[in-house]
C-alpha cells in the first residue's frame, strides 16, 4: 500500500473536490486577467440579440433572436450535414467494400484506387473541388435547369416542392411511427405468412395516414423564381451539398478500409466450416461472416462517424453555417474568443462522449450475448 | 456478469476513467498557478520589449490588394504597410527593422490581444464594442472608407432595391455581416447570404457566379474587380453604402507611449502632405521650409523628446516613405491598378477629412 501515489488514496468524493477547484482556480485566474487587460468576460453576450441572419437553419431565425439561439441553430446546422455524411458514407463504403473484396480484377482495382487517392489527399482540398465543381457547373438561377415544373438545379442550389402540412403535422408523426412499429412487428413475427402479413402491413399505414390527414389536406408549396432568388419550397444548397458529399467520400475511403479489415479479421476457420455445411459464398458471408466482422468494426467505425462530425468544421471555408462558423462571427462581434472556444469543447466534448458510450455499451453488451 | 475476460477488456474499454481525472486536475492546478501569478500589463511594457527585441512585429492581412499584400518579389507594399514602416523608421531609423505577420480576419485581434504583433495594421473598422470591449485602442484612421456592393453588370441593376431575393457573399469576421442585415432589412429588401472565411474562397465563389452581391469595404471591392478577375468590365460597383467604415491603425491598451508615437507618426505623415512636404523635398526644406515645415522636420527640437524619439524621426519617415499624399497614390491611387479617388480621404483643405493635429 506505501508505493501507492497520494492520489489512489483518496477515495471518490475528495478526488471530484479537488478537480473542480482545479478547473474553477483556472477559470477565475483567466477571468481575472483579461479583465487587468479590459477585455470583456462572462457569458452575459448570449443573451444579447445577435445583430446578423443565418444563411441556412433547421429552426426559424431572426437577427433579432439571441446569440445563444444563433449557437442552436449552428449545432442543428452541424448535427444534419454530420447525418447526411454519415449516411452517404456509409452507402458509399458498403459499395467499396464490395468491390473490393469481389473476385474481378477490375472492380478491386477501382476500389483500391479510389481509396488511395481520396486518403491520400487534405480534406480541405476535396471541400474546394466538390465546391468548385458545383458552382462552376451548374447555371445560374434565371437559366436553372427544370426536369419537372417545381424542381430547379441552378449553382443557387436545388430547389424542391415543399409539403405543407396544414396543422396536421403532429398527428401525422405520431400515426406514422405508431403504423411503422406495428408494420415491424408483423413483419419480423412468425406466425404468419410474409405475403399476408406484408399486405396487412401496408393496409394499416396506409388507413393510418388517410385517418391522420381527415380534414386537413396537405398542400403543395412550390418554389417560384421572384426576383434573383426563389421564394417558397425547400433547398439543398451548394454548400450543403458539396460539404456533405466531400465528407462522406472522404469517410467513405476510411470507413471501407475498416470494413475490410474486419471481413479479413473473422478466422478463416469460420468460412471453411460453413462451406463445409454446403452454405453458398453469398449466403456464409451474410449469416456467419458479417455479424462477426460487424463486432470487430463498431468501435472503429464510430471513431469514424466522430471524425466526421468533427471535421463539419470545415465547413467556414466553403461558406456553409455550422456551429464553428456561427461561433467564430459571434466571437468577432463580441470579442470574446474564449468562451465561445469553451462552449464548441462543451459542445463537440459531450455529443462525441455520449456517441462514444453509446457505442462501448453496445459492444459490451454483444460480447456478452456471444460468450 | 463482469468478471474475468470480460472484466478486463470492459476495463481496457473504460480505463479513461483512471487516467483522465488525475490529468485534468494536474492540468488545471498548473493552469491556476501559471495564471494567478502572472503579471498585469504596466504602462510602457510594449515599447520597451520593442527596443529590445530590435524590430517592430506588424500584423498585416494575407492578401489585400492596395493594403498589404505581397508583390511579385515577396515583399510587402500597401497603404497600410507604409505606415507600419513609418512607425518602424521612427523608433528605429529603418524600414527594415519590420516584420510581417499576415492575419485571417478572425484572427487578427486575437493575434493583438496575446502579444503575437505589436502593431495591427490591416484595414480594420472601428467599432465602439471593439475599441472598448477587446482591450484594445485605435490609433486614428488612415482610410476612411464604406461598406458597399459590387454585381454582376449583367443584371442591369442601378441600385440595390433592384436586387430583391439575392444571394449576398461576404467574409466573416468583419462588420460586414452586421452592416448587410442592418442594411437590407432597414429597406426590406429580402437576401440570403453566404458566408465564407478566407478572401480567395469568396472571389472564386463570387466571380464563378455563386452570388449576385459582393459586400465588402469598397477598397476591397476595386482591389477584387482589378486584380481577382480577368473581365473587370463585366462587374460594377454601385453607388449604395451601407455602412461606414474607418480603418486605422490598433495597438493594445496599457502603453500610452507607443500608443502615441503611431498616432504621431499618422499625424505626421498626413501633416507633411498639408505642408507639401514630400520625399524629394525633404532634404532641402529642413534647412530652408517655412517654421512648420522646420518644426515638423526636426530642425526646430523638441518634439521628438517628448515622444521618447530623436527629434528627425518625422524627417526620417517622410523621407523615407513620402507624405500621406504620395503614400495613397502609390498604393490605392492613379499609380496604383486600384485608381481609387481621394474623395473621403482626402485633405480637410480639399474637402476631404484629413485633419491631422499640428506637430
Amino acid at each position: 500500500m506505501t508505493t501507492q501515489s497520494a492520489y489512489v488514496r483518496l477515495n471518490a468524493f475528495t478526488r471530484s473536490a479537488l478537480l473542480i477547484a482545479a478547473l474553477w482556480g483556472a477559470a477565475a485566474a483567466t477571468e481575472r486577467l483579461l479583465a487587468s487587460r479590459h477585455i470583456a468576460t462572462g457569458f452575459g453576450f448570449l443573451l444579447r440579440a445577435a445583430g446578423f441572419d443565418i444563411g441556412e437553419s433547421l429552426i426559424s431565425f431572426d437577427p433579432e433572436d439571441t446569440i445563444a439561439r444563433a449557437l442552436v441553430v449552428g449545432t442543428l446546422n452541424t448535427l444534419k450535414v454530420s447525418v447526411i455524411g454519415v449516411s452517404l458514407a456509409t452507402i458509399i463504403a458498403a459499395i467499396l467494400t464490395i468491390a473490393r473484396i469481389g473476385s474481378h480484377p477490375l472492380t478491386k482495382f477501382f476500389g483500391i484506387a479510389f481509396v488511395e487517392l481520396v486518403r491520400n489527399v487534405p480534406l480541405l482540398l476535396q471541400l474546394f473541388f466538390w465546391y468548385g465543381i458545383l458552382t462552376i457547373a451548374m447555371p445560374g438561377a434565371r437559366d436553372a435547369f427544370s426536369p419537372i415544373p417545381g424542381v430547379y438545379l441552378s449553382n443557387r442550389g436545388l430547389w424542391l416542392p415543399s409539403l405543407n402540412f396544414n396543422g396536421a403535422a403532429t398527428q401525422l408523426l405520431v400515426v406514422s411511427f405508431g403504423a411503422l412499429l406495428l408494420t415491424y412487428r408483423l413483419l419480423t413475427a412468425r406466425a404468419y405468412r410474409p405475403l399476408i402479413a406484408g399486405c396487412g402491413a401496408v393496409a394499416v399505414t396506409v388507413a393510418a395516414v388517410a385517418v391522420a390527414m381527415w380534414g386537413h389536406a396537405p398542400s403543395l408549396d412550390a418554389p417560384r423564381l421572384e426576383g434573383l432568388g426563389y421564394v417558397g419550397g425547400t433547398s439543398i444548397s451548394p454548400e450543403l451539398a458539396a460539404l456533405a458529399f466531400g465528407l462522406a467520400v472522404y469517410a467513405s475511403s476510411y470507413l471501407s478500409e475498416i470494413a475490410c479489415a474486419a471481413l479479413n479479421a473473422v478466422p478463416q476457420g469460420q468460412w471453411q466450416a460453413a462451406r463445409a455445411l454446403g452454405m453458398k459464398p453469398i449466403q456464409v458471408l451474410r449469416l456467419v461472416i458479417a455479424p462477426q466482422a460487424a463486432r470487430i468494426a463498431l468501435l472503429p467505425a464510430v471513431t469514424e462517424y466522430l471524425n466526421l462530425l468533427k471535421n463539419s468544421s470545415l465547413a467556414v471555408a466553403i461558406g456553409y453555417p455550422d456551429i464553428v462558423s456561427i461561433g467564430n462571427t459571434v466571437m468577432n462581434q463580441t470579442g470574446q474568443a474564449i468562451e465561445v472556444i469553451v462552449i464548441f469543447v462543451g459542445i463537440f466534448l459531450s455529443f462525441c462522449l455520449a456517441v462514444a458510450a453509446i457505442a462501448n455499451g453496445l459492444l459490451a453488451r454483444w460480447i456478452r450475448r456471444v460468450q | 456478469m463482469l468478471t474475468g475476460k470480460r472484466l478486463r477488456f470492459a476495463s481496457s474499454i473504460f480505463a479513461i476513467k483512471r487516467y483522465v481525472p488525475r490529468t485534468l486536475l494536474a492540468t488545471g492546478s498548473l493552469l491556476t498557478g501559471l495564471l494567478w501569478f502572472s503579471q498585469p500589463a504596466y504602462a510602457g511594457k510594449d515599447f520597451d520589449a520593442i527596443k529590445a527585441r530590435g524590430h517592430l512585429i506588424c500584423g498585416v492581412s494575407t492578401a489585400s490588394g492596395g493594403f498589404s499584400a505581397p508583390d511579385s518579389n515577396g515583399k510587402w507594399t500597401g497603404i497600410d504597410v507604409d505606415l507600419c514602416k513609418a512607425v518602424s523608421i521612427a523608433i528605429f531609423g529603418s524600414a527594415d527593422n519590420t516584420a510581417y505577420v499576415p492575419l485571417t480576419d478572425q484572427a487578427r485581434f486575437t493575434a493583438l490581444q496575446t502579444g503575437e504583433v505589436d502593431l495591427l495594421t490591416h484595414n480594420a473598422t472601428e467599432t465602439l464594442e471593439r475599441d472598448a470591449g477587446l482591450g484594445l485602442s485605435w490609433e486614428g484612421i488612415n482610410y476612411y472608407d464604406a461598406i458597399g456592393v459590387m454585381v454582376p453588370a449583367k443584371l442591369h441593376a442601378k441600385q440595390l432595391a433592384d436586387l430583391n431575393g439575392a444571394t449576398i457573399c461576404m467574409t466573416q469576421g468583419g462588420t460586414n455581416e452586421a452592416a448587410v442585415r442592418d442594411f437590407f432589412d432597414g429597406h426590406k429588401i429580402r437576401y440570403k447570404q453566404v458566408v465564407f472565411e478566407s478572401l480567395p474562397a469568396l472571389n472564386s465563389a463570387f466571380f464563378a457566379g455563386r452570388c449576385d452581391i459582393y459586400a465588402m469595404d469598397q477598397s476591397a471591392l476595386a482591389a477584387a474587380r482589378a486584380l481577382a478577375t480577368k473581365t473587370p468590365a463585366d462587374y460594377v460597383i454601385l453607388p449604395d453604402v451601407l455602412a461606414k467604415s474607418p480603418l486605422g491603425p490598433v495597438v493594445r491598451q496599457g502603453d500610452p507611449r507607443f500608443a502615441k508615437i503611431v498616432r504621431w507618426t499618422l499625424s505626421a505623415l498626413i501633416d507633411a502632405e498639408e505642408l507639401d512636404v514630400t520625399s524629394q523635398n525633404a532634404t532641402t526644406l529642413r534647412k530652408t521650409g517655412s517654421v512648420e515645415q522646420r518644426r515638423l522636420l526636426g530642425a526646430i527640437p523638441g518634439p521628438g523628446k517628448a515622444l521618447g524619439l530623436t527629434d528627425d524621426w518625422a524627417y526620417r519617415v517622410i523621407e523615407q516613405i513620402g507624405s500621406y499624399g504620395e503614400s495613397y497614390a502609390r498604393n490605392v491611387g492613379e499609380q496604383s491598378p486600384l485608381k481609387l479617388p481621394r474623395g473621403a480621404n482626402a485633405l480637410w483643405t480639399r474637402g476631404g477629412l484629413m485633419y491631422s493635429p499640428p506637430i
